[in-house]
């Protein structure tokens, strides 16, 4: 991690005074990665794309505050992130995040999955059907790789209601690639 | 006890993000920050053209509306206008050899700069033959200077912007990934 800093580093200090190669060079190597992200926050290209500019514009506008206390990865994810949650509540797109727990479904999910059949395609497309606030969580948790305490700080929502969000995000996935599987086995 | 699907995601992460950005995205980022290759061109140009028709319109003011004035004090001699005359000569002729200097990889660039300094220097001898017929003369050496400033101003602009693509040229090797 710490070696990518320092790979960085120039490119970053030089893109912060307003270089166009750098700035360049630094989208070249995160738009993909923040694309996807993009991607699965807001589930439509169209929307990805737009706030995949919002992102860069707004990045290089704050990159002399870049203080490399993380990395500009971790950085930019976190920007893009925040931007996808902020834009999701200007439309008023409904995330679903009600104080439940329920302790015993993340268990649950365990058992559920080993009869299922995974194909990236399938979950991608089972992703897809899910509420906003299910997929946000699912997505925070299982392919951005936070923790309950990070989501609780992204989303404002308590570790709880984060753990239980993704129990149900887990289930309701699970149910979708069961019925998926059913619907391929009978073509 | 392991949880299979995260374990299935974790291990397929790269089929997780294969979407690509459209070709057109960067060029709408840097159109909105303002750093694309034409953008700054047209802004260096526009810089000069301004410049320039600032020039024309308090040449043509001068030329127009100035009343000569009754005084035999010869302007073009005075001591003070040809030192500074010589000043900005020799600051605009080094800075002018400096940008000849790095443009050589950008014709078009230098072609561009060449008509605009040519606007200015034909200006610059109307302002010189109303200075010798005695027409409004502070107005005229004023104009005068603004004339070199200007020169001055599109010269460091076309550096500087040199400047920054020669260092850009330096450190590609070093950063391409």
């Amino acid at each position: 991690m710490t070696a990518q800093i320092d790979i960085h580093k120039p490119i970053i200090l030089k893109a912060a005074k307003g270089n166009a190669k750098a700035q360049k060079q630094l989208y070249e190597l995160y738009a993909k990665a923040m694309f996807n992200i993009c991607y699965r926050m807001m589930n439509n290209i169209h929307d990805a794309e737009d706030m995949l500019q919002e992102i860069f514009c707004d990045a290089f506008n704050r990159l002399d505050s870049f203080r490399f206390d993380s990395t500009f990865g971790a950085w930019i994810k976190r920007i893009t992130i925040n931007k996808c949650i902020n834009e999701l509540k200007r439309k008023k797109v409904t995330l679903e995040l009600k104080e439940e727990i329920t302790p015993d479904s993340i268990s649950d999910d365990f058992e559920d999955t080993e009869y299922t059949q995974l194909s990236v395609s399938h979950i991608k497309h089972a992703m897809g059907l899910l509420p906003d606030g299910y997929r946000i969580i699912f997505s925070l948790y299982m392919l951005e790789g936070y923790d309950h305490q990070e989501i609780s700080e992204i989303m404002n929502i308590t570790v709880s209601t984060s753990k239980s969000q993704l129990a149900r995000a887990k289930k309701k996935l699970i149910e979708v690639l069961k019925a998926g599987s059913m619907q391929y086995n009978l073509n | 006890m392991t949880d299979r699907l995260k374990d299935f995601i974790e291990n397929n992460a790269d089929g997780f993000n294969d979407l690509e950005p459209s070709q057109d995205s960067w060029n709408k980022i840097a159109a909105r920050i303002g750093h694309s290759e034409k953008v700054r061109n047209k802004k260096l140009r526009y810089i000069s053209i301004v410049s320039a028709a600032c020039i024309a319109g308090i040449a043509a003011f001068i030329i127009f509306f100035g009343k000569p004035q009754n005084q035999t004090d010869n302007f073009a001699e005075i001591p003070e206008v040809l030192e500074a005359e010589a000043y900005y000569t020799s600051q605009i002729n080094m800075k002018k050899e400096q940008v000849y200097q790095m443009a050589g990889n950008f014709p078009e660039l230098k072609n561009e700069m060449e008509v605009d300094l040519a606007e200015l220097d034909t200006i610059m001898v109307e302002l010189k033959k109303d200075l010798n017929d005695n027409v409004s003369n502070s107005e005229v050496v004023e104009a005068m200077i603004q004339n070199y400033r200007m020169k001055l101003m599109i010269l460091e602009e076309i550096k500087s912007f040199l400047e920054t693509k020669t260092d850009d040229q330096k450190n590609t090797t070093s950063y391409e990934l």
